[in-house]
């Protein structure tokens, strides 16, 4: 029952974020979701990653997204081209597909409980071992990722700004060739424009 | 309808939220964030699944796996939109699909 409630509330937290018209109302609304989340994960028993659930997805998802969208600024959101009741229409079928396969495939069978219930760490550290070690590189490689995107993103404050919108002519053979950067500090990022 | 089917169909629902707002939304970061709400719902169903077959500490270490993924999803996905704003000015889905550049 407890479980149920939590899930219904998560998901009023969603609606509340995908229904925000301000992006920084829509991460407040996510933050919310994603504790709902990792108090819902606790009462199924997963304590450890209900704590992971709690740190990551409303710690620090919630602070990059703040970040991200003071960077780029929370542009209040355009008409969506789909309907709504259309789209959701589709989601509420494709839900009654799943559920109608789930119903009619044969019934789960009670798995057998093993001898020696391995631990938590137990899973992570020798069952899984091989999965730990690539989910560590998948972080450390994200964090690279997004160092080099800032980086490519920077523009030096002597030189304005220029939007991508036309082809670039290919240069003549006889032009010289200015190479490229290969690194662009983090301090001439520009501050970010102050809203009027 | 059982208590499991319930819970079950409740992460369902909620994996279908994030998907309506990812079809619907026409702004980038409320699509990273429809993505994250998917996850959300998914993260549920596998615990669920690993209760009902007696193997809560592998249904742990796949939660794991899945926030994990999940989060470098959202970093890299929050790093391209920065990077989209400052090279094309909007985030608007449907302003992007139309440049030429």
């Amino acid at each position: 029952m407890i479980t149920n409630l939590l899930i219904i509330a998560a998901g009023f937290c969603a609606l509340g974020a995908l229904r925000s018209r301000s992006g920084l109302l829509a991460a407040g609304w996510l933050a919310g979701a994603s504790a709902l989340t990792a108090a819902t994960l606790a009462s199924l028993g997963g304590v450890q990653v209900a704590v992971l659930e709690l740190s990551v997805g409303a710690g620090l998802v919630t602070i990059l997204l703040v970040y991200a969208i003071s960077l780029a600024g929370g542009d209040p959101e355009g008409r969506s081209v789909l309907s709504g009741w259309l789209v959701a229409g589709l989601v509420m079928l494709l839900g009654a597909f799943i559920l109608l396969i789930i119903a009619s495939s044969a019934p789960a069978q009670a798995g057998v409980v093993p001898a020696d219930q391995p631990t938590f760490a137990t899973a992570i550290w020798q069952t899984r071992q091989l999965d730990t070690l690539l989910q560590v590189v998948v972080l450390f490689t994200s964090g690279l990722s997004l160092i080099g995107f800032l980086a490519t993103a920077a523009q030096p404050a002597s030189q304005p700004e220029t939007k991508v919108s036309k082809p670039q002519p290919a240069p003549s053979a006889s032009a010289p060739v200015t190479p490229l950067p290969l690194y662009t500090p983090l301090e001439s990022i520009p501050a970010p424009e102050a809203k009027q | 309808m059982t208590g499991t089917a319930l819970t079950f169909s409740l992460a369902l629902g909620l994996v279908g939220l994030g998907l309506f707002g990812l079809l619907a939304s026409r702004h980038l970061v409320k699509i990273v964030i429809s993505l994250q709400i998917m996850t959300k719902g998914t993260l549920i169903a596998l615990m669920l699944a690993a209760n009902t077959s007696n193997q809560p500490a592998l249904g742990q270490s796949l939660v794991l796996s899945a926030i994990v993924v999940d989060t470098a999803t959202a970093v890299i996905g929050l790093a391209l939109i920065i990077l989209v704003k400052r090279l094309f000015g909007t985030l608007d889905l449907r302003e992007l699909s139309t440049l030429n550049g």
